[in-house]
């Protein structure tokens, strides 16, 4: 792997265009939680990104990454007992300074939440319609009852919901779970929100299913111009939903971006180990049973990864540091 | 071929509501069977009465040349020796308050293994499924996702069944780690001779891992074959539904 | 490190962990090794009662009735009969400590095989039981030790059977429900799948689970029952006088609320004290077995 130029340290990889205005901008965060007796556990290792307005932004990554925590502290949401340092500024504000009431005004609101089980954004206690409207009015997004009405019911169609006055009339576990998955993401669009996070959408929901619920997803960023920022382990779901040109998927292992680059590139032509194992690992019937690829455990398990260099324009991989102290220097 | 597993005409009812209208199948020795269906197609109902856990209203089951359902307690006992579960959840696949190899002596002793033979038969298991001897003495709390389910499966293949039901086996583990998996229940069927019921809402997985497919829509078998055939041909409206949404995932 | 090895393994080697275990001790939390320090030496302290050097906790002279703490050899001073208040605090501790212990260790075992049992049964069987359970749950302790004093004599075998009655309901409905969670777990179901028979499934793959909880809530409701107990030893339902019982010392340091209240103050500290250490340690417990990963 050879560098051809070598970027500061700061771990976004690619230069941007001039001029391109950044939705959330992320810097050096940290996220740490309390282990034994007063030793820390680093969960997310220094580690930056900007996301783009119409943008998808893939965080790639299996279970202990650190994907999810950092796409939750990025956004105000860190876990309890996490410790965050570093910065995310998102409309000139840094999330990771404000108080309750002000982060507050922003999640929900400016920033949209799609959860891996829907039954976390959904009151099973309350008619689907109700919630939705609850929200509207909660932020201020609909002048009367009225009002919020009628833009709740233009949602659940948004999200291809096609009997909506029946839907918003039911309890959440009178349907079944795609469509709470479409109520969720409907939820987290009512406010027209800069920037959704949907974390593992569809691992939760049949194959079939989810793939609908992603492509959804794809369809509405585009006709709301927002942001979206797509937590997943699943490669083949990480190729769908990046499927604009501009769309980009971050690589996450132990806590730090791996790879960083446009989806063609990643996806295409991957240069770090870890993904070109996740890409290989595919099941499908062109691989003989018992031979799918997996990675190696050297890979799954090493912190040694130096800071992203860039290999081409746009694409920029972690490499081995061979002298753990020799920070500065990678693999010639 | 002998066939291991079979159904004849399963039915199933809740009340008023028919999880099974009359599924039939047969799974050939040291083969594998793909059942793929959406949530509510009854793939799992069917899975569950095949190694009767649950009754049936009408039908029958044959394991081997054995009527299941029309088995007496002792014989049943016995022909659970033949057909044995991977559940879904590695999470709780394991008895969480049980070290993994209490865990796998609970099997052996229901298995009616001798009991000299199992210090020694769980360390055999273990090492079937990659997993170093040590990690008999791990609760199941302290295992990844992965490597429960791999102490699940050698639990499955504790006395060698003829079959093994996977009940959407690798659906609750990361794209990575089902890879291991599944090459581990390819190893199995390879060295073991053993026949898989592999139930799985993932197209993909069956694909790969399955000879015969048998494609449930709430509660009706639409559509069955050799996996090749059904997938590159598919006659009912919903397998080309399934496929379709299989196929815009593989666009790498 | 490069990976020089020329065949990809099929399943990536595992690194070799050691599993230590933390003995359940070490993981008690502060407050509740604490609380179980405390209770410990109560127990001893109860325990050894009758050859420590105490007063005799049944006869006093009235020429030294309701003296004050810190008199001449009366330290907690006396009650309204001149006997020594620590004599018959350290014996009426020991009392109330059998009766606010033993009813729930009999209740504990009883509502455990009778959730376990409906937890684990088809509809008809688990609806009998469980209305029964309900239908204990209605009645009243009080009226309930009441008809037991009548019937069989006051005394202390008398309190612990009408308090037994009284906590095998609640300890029933948390062992069916704990049960009938586990039943559905897939570990309980493979454990159906291998042949297992049932008692072999209840006693080795049910129980241990279930157990934890169940053994968390009963500690903590000795703690209730205790100050239960208490209370009925003060309406006069516990054990006979002369015997020492926190309640009835209770009652009869009534009379000196208007002299001196800070004399009736010994026996309800005693009372609250046994109150909040169980529920403390039983606290506890559950958090310390649930590290084990009991917890499914």
């Amino acid at each position: 792997m050879s560098a051809t130029t070598n970027l500061p340290t700061t771990p976004r990889g690619a230069e941007l265009p001039p001029g391109v205005p950044l939705v959330l901008d992320a810097t050096s965060v940290s996220v740490s939680f309390r282990g034994k007796g007063s030793r820390y556990n680093t969960v997310v290792d220094s580690v930056g990104l900007g996301l783009e307005q119409s943008q998808v932004t893939v965080l790639l990554g299996e279970s202990g990454s650190g994907k999810t925590v950092f796409a939750r502290s990025i956004t105000g949401m860190a876990p309890r007992g996490a410790r965050v340092a570093g910065a995310a500024v998102f409309s000139g504000q840094n999330l990771l300074e404000l108080n309750g009431r002000e982060l507050r005004k922003v999640q929900g609101n400016r920033i949209g939440m799609v959860p891996q089980d829907p039954n976390a954004s959904l009151d099973p206690m309350r008619r689907v319609g109700g919630q939705i409207i609850e929200t509207l009015m909660q932020h201020g997004k609909a002048a009367s009852k009225t009002a919020a009405k009628a833009r709740m019911l233009e949602l659940l169609e948004l999200v291809h919901i096609h009997e909506p006055e029946r839907v918003a009339h039911c309890y959440p576990h009178e349907v079944s779970g795609g469509m709470r998955q479409r109520i969720a993401i409907a939820i987290a669009i009512c406010c027209d929100p800069e920037l959704i996070v949907a974390d593992e959408p569809s691992s939760a929901l049949d194959a079939s299913v989810g793939v609908r619920v992603v492509q959804l997803l794809d369809d509405l960023r585009e006709r709301l111009n927002t942001a979206i920022l797509f937590i997943t382990h699943d490669i083949g779901i990480a190729a769908l939903i990046a499927s604009k040109p501009n769309d980009r998927v971050a690589v996450m292992l132990g806590g730090r971006i791996v790879e960083l680059g446009f989806a063609h590139q990643v996806l295409r032509n991957p240069k770090h180990p870890y993904t070109r194992a996740l890409l290989a690992a595919e099941p499908s019937a062109d691989v003989a049973r018992g031979s799918l690829a997996v990675v190696p455990d050297e890979v799954r398990t090493q912190r040694n990864w130096g800071p992203l260099l860039e290999v081409e324009p746009g694409h920029a991989v972690a490499s081995l540091i061979e002298n753990p102290t020799d920070q500065k220097g990678g693999l010639a | 071929m002998s066939t291991v597993l079979s159904a004849e005409n399963v039915v199933k009812r809740y009340g008023s509501f028919t999880a099974l209208h009359g599924v039939s199948f047969a799974l050939e020795k040291g083969k594998t069977l793909g059942v793929v269906g959406e949530s509510g197609s009854g793939k799992s109902t069917l899975g569950r009465i095949v190694m009767r856990l649950m009754t049936l209203d009408s039908g029958k089951v044959l394991l081997g040349d054995d009527d299941l359902f029309a088995l007496s307690r002792a014989d049943l006992r016995v022909a659970r020796r033949r057909i044995q579960l991977v559940p879904q959840d590695p999470r709780h696949a394991l008895n969480p308050a049980m070290t993994v190899k209490d865990n796998l002596f609970f099997q052996l002793r229901a298995q009616g293994i001798a009991r000299s033979t199992w210090n020694a038969k769980a360390e055999e298991l273990l090492g079937q499924v990659s997993l170093p001897a040590d990690y008999l003495h791990a609760y199941p709390h302290e295992l990844s996702g992965g490597q429960a389910q791999r102490v699940a499966i050698a639990r499955a293949i504790a006395n060698k069944p003829e079959v093994l039901v996977c009940d959407e086996a690798v659906s609750a583990l990361d794209k990575s780690v089902q890879a291991q998996v599944l090459n581990t229940f390819a190893e199995l069927q390879s060295s073991l001779g053993v026949a898989m019921f592999f139930i799985s809402h993932d197209l993909a997985v069956v694909e790969h891992i399955s000879d015969d497919v048998l494609v449930l829509n709430r509660g009706t078998a639409v559509e069955s074959g050799k996996t090749r055939d059904v997938l590159s041909n598919p006659q009912d409206p919903y397998t080309r539904e399934l496929l379709e949404a299989r196929h815009s995932v593989s666009a790498l | 490190m490069t990976n020089s090895s020329a065949a990809t393994p099929s399943v990536a080697s595992v690194p070799v962990v050691r599993f230590h275990r933390r003995s359940m001790l070490s993981r008690l939390p502060m407050r509740s090794a604490v609380a179980l320090g405390i209770l410990t030496a109560i127990v001893v302290i109860v325990v050894a009662a009758p050859i420590l050097p105490l007063a005799d906790p049944l006869t006093g002279s009235l020429s030294d009735r309701l003296l004050p703490f810190f008199s001449d050899g009366h330290v907690l001073g006396t009650d309204s009969q001149g006997r020594d208040m620590v004599a018959r605090l350290v014996f009426a501790t020991r009392t109330s400590l059998i009766a606010g212990v033993v009813p729930i260790v009999i209740a504990t075992l009883i509502g455990l095989i009778i959730g376990t049992i409906a937890g684990l049964s088809g509809k008809v069987v688990n609806t009998i039981l469980m209305r029964a359970v309900d239908i204990m749950f209605a009645f009243p302790g009080v009226l309930l030790s009441l008809l037991l004093a009548i019937t069989l004599g006051v005394g202390l075998p008398t309190l612990i059977l009408a308090l037994t009655v009284v906590w095998i309901a609640p300890v029933a409905r948390i062992a069916e429900t704990e049960v009938a969670r586990i039943r559905d777990l897939d570990f309980v179901v493979a454990a159906r799948a291998s042949g297992a028979s049932l008692p072999s499934i209840l006693l080795r793959q049910v129980t241990p689970v279930s157990l934890p909880a169940v053994l968390a809530y009963s500690t903590s409701l000795v703690g209730a029952n205790v100050a239960i107990a208490g209370g009925l030893g003060f309406i006069g339902l516990g054990v006979p006088s002369p015997e020492p019982e926190l309640g009835s010392i209770l009652q009869e340091m009534q009379v000196a609320v208007y002299t001196d209240p800070s004399l009736a103050l010994a026996p309800v500290v005693v009372i609250l004290a046994l109150s909040v250490l169980f529920p403390l340690i039983g606290d506890g417990l559950r958090e310390a077995i649930t590290g084990r990963g009991s917890d499914a």
